[in-house]
């Protein structure tokens, strides 16, 4: 399989609750592609802004008289980063990989695919690829993603 | 005359972030006690390749689904016949993305209105702006272990019956947000479907909810029914206003291996309507309810009160029946 895509980013928390749209232009029918995600980092490890997201969270979502029943704030912790990647084809979505994990690598093709994401056939053409930021809260995230692909032999 | 089928509506498989296969959990969820759950998870439909009719029949129906997983709120859609984008989902654009999914023949539900947001539980709280409420099949009012503990579940029940007051016909269900195999150390709950069809499908589990025939419970099921002309009603039914048999019913045997540990004890029925008002109120125990009553436009719940572990909760409620003003 040949590289046919990198990108790496670095996001702030501003970016929070935004999507980062990215673009490739697969010029032959594929086989296979495989995609590889990773960020860093993962969690705050500033236990200080942590402990301020998480009292922060409490006054916006449950306000007094609401508090009862909840667990202590540093039952919270960590307070982490979460990115997901979900993809489309020329055909449409594929789907997403909705987890926690900050190293991920996905096999996507008709007859197999990794868990998230439907077995499909790649045709040729423009594919998106886009980075979810559910969170972000650490001063700087950088993700990298590569994508590989494996050109299908007849075509 | 319906039949009340236990069915879990929320569950996460290794598809998203669940520890449970495809397989797994539709097996676990037979071992529970339960007869079908929508498979909903988070963003993706690659799960439903592994649902089969051998596995339907061997442990549970499925319904279809997907946990809209956004930045803004988490939003269970089932059995919709296209892809509809979550992404672009927005505070101010939510009742077009809903329309959209109406116009595709999905099911929508409010999943766990008030769960913390961010940072602890990305997107979960809900800050959606809906307006059009009448697109929206169900909330789901109670979610996670031992529901009626939880200030979130309070808030939204308000939310629900709010709702009701202003006229809105919505459903309520029980999402465990199932994602592993545990030690219950806590009561969970189910929502039971009220069905006609012999036989439960995803879809049957589609049509209930859709016609407000649940009943949510961490214990025993409980019923509302009405009866009329030697018709009977049940919840979800539109009647005109006026005079009405009214039965509640508690079935105190209903997966009771699955709470009793709990030390859950019935205590008392009770009917509510608009407000929250209590019209009728009685000791649980010996003949089910059966009382008259001069039912006014508006919605009915039924009830059950009890004790977990000595301190007094709600135990389960039905969602309602309605009644319009006559002619």
């Amino acid at each position: 399989m040949s590289l046919i895509f990198e990108e790496t980013k670095t996001l702030t928390p501003d970016d929070t609750k935004t999507n980062v749209p990215l673009q490739i232009y697969v010029a032959e029918e594929l086989e296979k592609m495989e995609i590889e995600f990773s960020y860093s980092p993962k969690n705050l490890d500033d236990e200080e802004k942590a402990h301020k997201y998480i009292d922060d969270g409490f006054e916006k979502y449950a306000p007094e008289p609401y508090r009862k029943g909840y667990k202590p704030w540093y039952e919270y912790l960590p307070v982490k980063n979460l990115l997901t990647v979900s993809l489309d084809s020329p055909y449409g979505y594929i789907g997403c990989a909705h987890r926690q994990d900050s190293r991920q690598t996905h096999i996507i093709s008709e007859k197999e695919s990794s868990r998230g994401f439907i077995k499909t056939k790649l045709p040729s053409g423009l594919y998106r690829i886009t980075i979810n930021v559910h969170a972000l809260v650490t001063d700087e995230c950088t993700f990298n993603i590569k994508v590989f692909g494996e050109v299908k032999s007849n075509a | 005359m319906l039949k009340w089928l236990p069915c879990e509506m929320h569950c996460h498989t290794l598809h998203s972030d669940g520890k449970f296969t495809v397989e797994s959990l539709m097996q676990t969820a037979k071992e529970y006690g339960l007869s079908g759950i929508a498979l909903t998870d988070h963003n993706t439909v690659s799960g439903w390749d592994e649902i089969t009719e051998e596995r339907e029949k061997e442990y549970v129906s499925v319904l279809k689904g997907i946990e809209w997983t956004t930045f803004f709120g988490h939003m269970l859609v089932t059995d919709c016949k296209e892809f509809v984008d979550w992404r672009d989902a927005v505070p101010d654009n939510i009742d077009e993305k809903i329309a959209e999914v109406k116009k595709r023949g999905g099911m929508v539900g409010i999943a766990h209105p008030y769960e913390l947001g961010s940072p602890m539980c990305t997107g979960c709280f809900w800050d959606y702006h809906v307006k059009k409420w009448e697109n929206v099949d169900y909330i789901e009012v109670w979610s996670k272990p031992f529901p009626p503990s939880k200030s979130a579940n309070e808030r939204a029940f308000a939310l629900w019956t709010g709702l009701l007051d202003k006229g809105y016909h919505l459903a309520a269900t029980y999402g465990k947000d199932w994602h592993r195999k545990t030690d219950e150390t806590e009561p969970y709950g189910c929502t039971y479907i009220g069905t006609e069809s012999e036989t439960l499908t995803g879809t049957e589990i589609k049509k209930a909810v859709q016609s407000g025939r649940t009943s949510i419970t961490m214990g025993p099921l409980i019923t509302l029914t009405a009866l009329r002309d030697e018709k009977e009603y049940n919840v979800g039914d539109v009647l005109e206003e006026g005079k009405t048999k009214i039965k509640i019913e508690v079935f105190p045997d209903t997966r009771k291996e699955h709470w009793e540990k709990f030390n859950i004890t019935s205590e008392s029925v009770r009917l509510i309507r608009n407000g929250c008002q209590t019209v009728f109120e009685s000791k649980y125990g010996g003949d089910a309810p059966t009382f008259n009553l001069n039912c006014e436009p508006g919605w009915y719940i039924a009830e059950l009160w009890g004790k977990v572990n000595g301190k007094r909760y709600m135990i389960g409620f039905t969602s309602p029946m309605y009644f319009t003003a006559a002619k």
